[in-house]
Parts: C-alpha cells; structure tokens; sequence
C-alpha cells in the first residue's frame, strides 16, 4: 500500500480555512495569543480576525457574543490548556443556548510533546465528548478535515476540532472511500479484525496491515473522524463482519474514542475489543515520535492487540 | 418626567412587584430580595428607554439587553410577561421541570432574552462583540448589558479595557449598587473606566425621572462605552415570602404569599 507525502493538518487547516472566509459573510476568527503570528492569520483577511484580544480568558465569552450577533466563530489555540482553564465557559456559554462556535486545537495529543505534562493534555477528545451538544472531529488528513470543516460551518451545535501540528503520512493513494456525512471511512477493507482508529493513528494502523496480512489476518481500516457524533452504523457493519475490534487513538484510555466504541458495543453488539491508547496516567515531557513509542501508540502494538483479539473473536 | 409618566411607571412597578412575590412564592424557590430591588430600573428600561418590540424580534435596529444578574431573574422574566413577550401565565411554572422559565434564562426557550445569563465578567465579554457587530447598522442600535457592581473580577477589566479601545459608544453597562455606601471603592472604579475611555454616570436606580435624566444626558456619537453605576436602596423585607422553604407545604406558602401582597398593597397606598 502506497503512501502520500507528509503533512500535518494543521498545514492543511493553514491553507483550506482562509478560503472558506472569503467565501463566508459570517465567518470570524479568535485566535488566542499564541496564533496570532502563524501562517493561518497571515492568510486571512484582516476582517475576518476579531481583534483586539485583551486576555484569553474572555475569548470563549467574546465568541457567544459573536454567536448572538449571527457570525459563526472559530476560536483556535495552541494547546487544549486554553480550552481546560475555560471549560466551564464554553459549557454554560457554548453549550447549552448552543451557539455554532468551533474550538480548535493545534498540537493535539502528543504534538506538543517537548512542553511537558500541561501541554500534552490527552483528555481533551473525553472533556469535550462530555459536554452536550458539543460535536467532536479528529480529522486525519485533507478530505477528512474539509468534511469537518464543512460540517462546522453548516451545524447550529458547537464543535471541537482536534488537529496535529506533527507531519505523518497523508492518505491519498490509498484512499478507498472518500469521507462523507456519516462521520467516518473505511481506509482499507478486510475480513478479520476491525481497526476502529482517528487522527495519527490511522497512519499507524495502516503500517500495522503487511505483518498481519503476513500471519494471515486481514484488517478492516476504519477512520473515525466524528468521534461525537459517534458513526454507530459503520462500526457495528464492520464488527458484524470480523466479529472483533481494536480501537487505537493517540489520547487516555478513558473517555474518548475507546469508550465511545465501548459504550456502542457493550449495548448492540457485544463482542471483544482491544485497545492501544495510553493507559490513565499523565505523559512525560519527550519528541512526540519517542513519547508514542515509550506509550505504546505505534503499529507494532496495533498488530499485537489485533492478534490477541483475532484469536477471541465471535464467531 | 411628566406626572402621567411616571404614575404609569409606579403602576407597572406594582405589578411586576407582585408578579415577583406570586412566581418565588408559588415555586418555593427563588431570590425574592434582590429581584424587588431592581424592578423601577428594569420597568423603566422596558417601558420608557428601550426600543423593544415584542412582536418584532427579528428587527435588526432593536435594543439589545444582556442580563448578567442571576440574583434577579424573577424581575426579568416578570418585566417580559408585563411587557408581552409571553404569555403572563408561564410566572407561575417557574423553575418547575419543562417550563420555559427555569432557573436561568436561556435565549433560545424565552421570547425576549437576548443572551444566557452569566456574572459580571462573561456577561460584558458577551455583550461587547454584540455592540461591536451591532456598531455597523445606522442608527446604531445599543446594547445594554446589566450585571451586578460588585466583586467583578480582573477579566472584566480585560474587557471593560477592549470595549475601551473598540470605541463602542452604542454599550451601555449598568451596574447595579445595592444599599452600597463605600464611596472611595466607587471613586477607584470610576477612575479605572475613565482611563479606559469610558464615560461614568451615577444614578438613583429607584427614582424614574434620575433614569430618564440620565438616559437622556448618554450622547451616543461619541464613540465611548459607557458605565452608569445605578445605585439601589436595600429593599425592605417583605415578611413571611423571605422565610418559606420548599419543604413548607403549597398551602401555607400560597397563603404567605396573599399576606405579602397584602402588605405590599398597603405599603403602595402609603405612599
């Protein structure tokens, strides 16, 4: 299977976002201070940028307002910290009128590795999935974030949208099903195990697919880009064929991709499941390729777990 | 303000007082103090300054209020029944479960609230965007936002110094001063907006010709928001409402409720 170039999604987001301001009356931008010199703002026209921003604290607040007054905001930050610190703002201002407000991460997941346990924050995808109304979107590559992007733009509801600011492998070549409204995509189809997986570790399941087809195992690739909401159908048309699932996602075991998958199954289709995910604790500073190494978010443990399971499978 | 005026104000204040008593009294629940105090000042926004239809919601050059005291949100929702925004009835479901006035106000559930309701600082971050969209329509429609004058924290002044720099002249903020009589805490605040290019104004929030006053002093062509500290006398306790509890069986509380209004009523003819 042959792979594209590297690309992260924050390079895609850089270049696809300023076209949908210019194209759009209602669309502005909050970035928070860290953004404001990135290649992004540079992109977009200067009226499309809410500014002056005096304090991070009230961007959420200053986004709802700009809700009220018909614009669909985007706010973007750095890191998910900006979003932690006012998680009870975008609750009572974001969620629960809804306003259509995106929140935007760039160093999602391990990105932002060398800055230690406050910026690697792996319970982002969980907090967000928790809050009613609010839609949650882990693109992988182009065609998956310009269906988010367009389903953030055309939804009343708040959405959370999870980019990396790591290169991986884009998916083009190997693209079997372009992504569509459903929420997710099969990657690569197969009998035996299905890979439910989202953002860099598609990339990753991907590398895992020649040593099992080597011992024999053939795998179902699912993208699921819409972890909220949650893509049910394709999933349990998957599991229904291979009788067994792995989920593997860069983020804590609980509450995220893993527990959304979970909680399908348990109540439609149990069947037994594996998951590469890093285990409930806070990561250590390190490069984000040597922390999904030391955490077990490579391909090498995808082939394990798809092993273990094929071997557990309801037949 | 001419005498007419100013009885049919007195008689709508009434009204909206006994509203109050009946919806907290009926539900068990509910800030009843605070919610009397601020009904002059809301009775007048409604009656005499705001420019609110009813039914013209969707009117782009319309007044636009952002109520950030969660104290008081009786008063808001008895003014929008008084004024016709919804059907006076639905007082009487209020904080019960599926009614559309529950503890808080939400845009989208009540016809005539124009934003969530949230404390001093994320009010005002609401309001401000609003007023800065809203400064591109002429006549500039103005956005009122009203929150509490008091322990606001270092966000709002983050704010109150954005609004500064984005010469919002159609934002007005009120902040409302119950029974405070800390004069040098007042000239300190006072000083922060002026710095911030603000314009200050102080008034008597239960006298409806200081209103007018001042409302007719705001000169909206010069590009400054404007802070009107509105400063309340504490509000005489109204017995037996002040001290029910849920618990307390519906009788009892319906009954507390008619010696309240009774007590109002005579209070009224007093004065």
């Amino acid at each position: 299977m042959k792979n594209n170039k590297l690309e992260s999604t924050w390079e895609i987001f850089c270049d696809i976002l300023p076209k949908y301001a210019v194209k759009r009356d209602d669309f502005i931008v909050l970035p928070t201070e860290s953004i404001k010199k990135t290649a992004l703002l540079k992109n977009l026209p200067k009226d499309k940028v809410f500014a002056p921003i005096v304090g991070e604290f009230n961007l959420v607040n200053n986004a709802a307002g700009l809700a009220l007054a018909g614009k669909r905001p985007w706010i973007i930050s750095d890191t998910f910290s900006s979003f932690l610190w006012t998680y009870k703002q975008i609750r009572d201002a974001l969620t629960i009128a809804p306003f259509p407000v995106t929140l935007v991460i760039i160093n999602g997941g391990l990105s932002g590795g060398d800055e230690g346990v406050s910026h690697n924050i792996l319970q982002d995808v969980a907090l967000m999935r928790l809050l009613s109304n609010m839609n949650v979107f882990v693109p992988s590559d182009k065609d998956t974030l310009v269906s988010v992007v367009e389903s953030c733009i055309s939804s009343p509801f708040p959405s959370f949208l999870r980019l990396s600011n790591e290169k991986y492998t884009i998916l083009e070549d190997t693209l079997i099903e372009p992504s569509n409204s459903s929420g997710a995509r099969i990657i690569k189809p197969g009998t035996d195990v299905t890979i439910f997986t989202c953002g860099t570790m598609v990339s990753e399941a991907l590398e895992a697919v020649d040593t099992l087809e080597k011992q024999g195992i053939s795998i179902e690739i699912i993208d699921c880009y819409s972890i909220k909401p949650f893509p049910e159908q394709q999933l349990l048309s998957s599991v229904r064929k291979t009788g067994c699932c792995v989920v593997a996602e860069e983020h804590n075991l609980v509450g995220g991709l893993c527990s959304a998958v979970s909680e399908c199954l348990c109540r439609t289709y149990p069947i037994p499941v594996r998951f590469v995910a890093v285990d409930d604790q806070y990561v250590n500073s390190g490069h984000p390729e040597e922390l999904r190494e030391y955490y077990g978010l490579t391909w090498k443990e995808i082939v394990n777990a798809a092993s273990q399971v094929w071997a557990l499978r309801r037949r | 303000m001419r005498k007419e005026i100013k009885e049919i104000l007195s008689g709508k204040a009434k009204e909206v007082q006994k509203d109050i008593i009946r919806m907290i009294g009926i539900s068990g629940f509910g800030p009843l103090k605070e919610s009397l105090s601020v009904v002059d000042m809301l009775v007048y926004l409604y009656w005499e300054e705001l420019l609110l239809l009813p039914n013209e919601p969707n009117r782009i050059d319309r007044d636009r209020v952002f109520w950030g005291m969660e104290e008081a949100v009786p008063t808001l929702y008895a003014v929008l029944a008084n004024r016709g925004f919804f059907n006076r009835d639905e007082l009487w479901h209020y904080r019960r479960l599926g009614s559309i006035l529950q503890a808080l106000p939400e845009p989208n559930r009540v016809s005539g609230v124009d934003s969530p309701c949230a404390c001093g600082d994320q009010i005002l971050s609401m309001a401000s965007p609003v007023a800065q969209e809203l400064s591109r329509i002429y006549p500039q429609p103005r956005v009122i936002c009203i929150c509490k004058g008091s322990n606001l924290r270092e966000n709002f002044f983050d704010e109150i110094a954005r609004a500064g720099q984005a010469k919002l002249g159609n934002l007005i903020l009120l902040l409302i001063k119950i029974a405070e009589t800390d004069d040098s805490e007042k000239e300190k605040e006072t000083k922060i907006y002026l710095e911030n290019k603000w314009t200050v104004h102080s008034v008597n929030g239960n006298s409806f010709a200081e209103l007018e006053e001042v409302f007719d002093s705001l000169n909206y062509g010069d590009c400054y928001p404007k802070a009107i500290f509105v400063n309340i006398k504490g509000m005489k306790k109204i017995p037996f409402v002040e001290d029910l509890k849920y618990p307390k069986s519906r009788a009892v509380r319906l009954e507390a409720v008619a010696q309240a209004l009774q007590v109002l009523e005579v209070e009224n003819e007093k004065q």
